[in-house]
């Protein structure tokens, strides 16, 4: 029964599925969203949140015209269930399972060479995927990730006198710069008050703990999967400095600093974050007709 | 939250009384701080030096000497204390977690648990701190 008064109504194009897939040697049902059609883009949430970061992406239509945009929910995050038995375990993410699940996803929704994007802790996974799997993966864009990432891994949130659903959001949201917008830095807020307790702190484990890239930089073939690093300026999780250290080692990687915003670029200021994003993904993926084909994404400074 | 003529422009154990008014019409301050109940002991070395009690939404400065043995320990030079309440603060020094780590002129310390318990609450005090002090 309408109001006398409709509200204005749409429904976006962006499609949820679930998808059952063995990871790790364990049954899974996973949940993704995407839209658009083209190459694929496969967007990693960051650590205790899930997918619906990615929902400015999702609906923009300016990506989506030109590239199906995948995102997926880690098991135990969003609407993914933990798997069976996950009350007789601590949780703790290690890299290999990281990478399996990614790569398993990738496999059963049958996506081939994506444009990998992760943020935080995927923010460095991609570049474990890099180094082992750059055959398989068309590029991958890494926002606030490194080489290693110190400090992250606390046990605070798995206090019973601790209201970890209130306490982990706002100690993320320290993260974010202060003039994106209050509405998206309060949205960001809200996805990580409704993380599953303990999963941030597992998920710091693979970011801080069990990541250690530094002096294997070299061993990423940009050659066969480009890389691309950005980080926040307002970021002191993974700092810009620490980012630098990543592009410094890795040869052929290429990014920098993010001016005016913080660790999750794709939630907190989504037409900034675009800003950047274009044109890493135009000398991937020229557009039809582009006047500019020769003007390489980020060199220099950091904003093309 | 409206300044009175005698807010004192600079952070000091006065100053305190104009936040705690602001605290006290703060809507969201209203909401989520209803079961909060915390101390913060609030320094500026050789300067000044006040207890903070957070009860029940309201924020209320007391006498050193009320300062119970749990609490949150914030110390900062002037300098420091400008940057904590700072409207418009350059990257990595924006928040108080990202001061605690880059600035040398501000140090958190005291019960580490008792920060995050009420990290929250205090997210948004500073919050409230950097809009009185952007009216000066």
């Amino acid at each position: 029964m309408p109001s006398t008064e409709t509200p204005a109504s749409s429904i976006e194009n962006v499609v949820g599925r679930y998808i059952n897939l063995r990871s790790s040697g364990r049954d899974q049902r996973i949940y993704f969203e995407e839209a658009g059609s083209g190459p694929v883009i496969l967007c990693l949430h960051t650590a205790g949140a899930d997918s619906r970061q990615f929902r400015h992406l999702l609906n923009d239509p300016d990506i989506t015209s030109r590239f199906r945009v995948v995102a997926f929910d880690l098991p135990w995050h969003g609407r993914s269930l933990p798997p069976e038995g996950w009350w007789e375990e601590e949780y703790l993410l290690t890299t290999d399972a990281y990478v399996a699940i990614v790569r398993d996803f990738a496999a059963a929704l049958n996506l081939k060479q994506p444009v990998v994007i992760g943020c935080s802790m995927a923010g460095s996974l991609v570049l474990e995927l890099a180094r082992r799997h750059a055959d398989d993966t068309g590029a991958v864009i890494g926002l606030s990730g490194a080489l290693k990432v110190n400090g992250r891994f606390q046990d605070w949130s798995l206090r019973p006198d601790v209201n970890a659903q209130q306490s982990v959001p706002t100690w993320t949201s320290s993260l974010m710069a202060p003039q994106s917008p209050e509405v998206s830095r309060r949205e960001v807020w809200w996805i990580y008050s409704q993380g599953g307790p303990g999963i941030y702190r597992g998920d710091t484990y693979f970011y801080s703990q069990d990541l250690d890239l530094r002096g294997r930089g070299q061993e990423i073939d940009t050659e066969a999967c480009p890389v691309y690093l950005l980080t926040g300026e307002y970021d002191h999780a993974c700092t810009p400095a620490d980012t630098a250290d990543a592009i410094a080692e890795i040869p052929g990687a290429k990014g920098g600093p993010m001016k005016d915003i913080g660790h999750f670029p794709m939630a907190e200021n989504y037409p900034l974050f675009k800003t950047y994003l274009l044109p890493i993904l135009d000398e991937l993926h020229p557009a039809e007709g582009s006047q500019d084909l020769n003007r390489p994404a980020l060199e220099g400074t950091h904003h093309v | 939250m409206t300044p009175t003529h005698t807010t004192p422009t600079a952070i000091s154990e006065e100053w305190f009384t104009a936040l705690a008014e602001a605290v006290h019409s703060d809507r969201e301050t209203q909401v989520i701080g209803r079961y909060s109940d915390f101390w913060i002991g609030a320094v500026s070395p050789g300067n000044w030096q006040v207890a903070l009690s957070f009860r029940i939404s309201e924020l209320v400065p007391a006498p050193w000497e009320d300062l119970p043995r749990e609490h949150i320990l914030i110390s900062a030079t002037q300098a420091g204390w400008e940057q904590i309440f700072d409207p418009q603060p350059k990257p990595l020094h924006h928040d108080l977690l990202a001061l605690a780590k880059n600035s040398p002129d501000v140090t958190v310390s005291g019960s580490d648990v008792e920060l995050v318990r009420n990290l929250r609450v205090i997210a948004r005090l500073i919050d409230l701190g950097k809009a009185l002090h952007a009216q000066h």
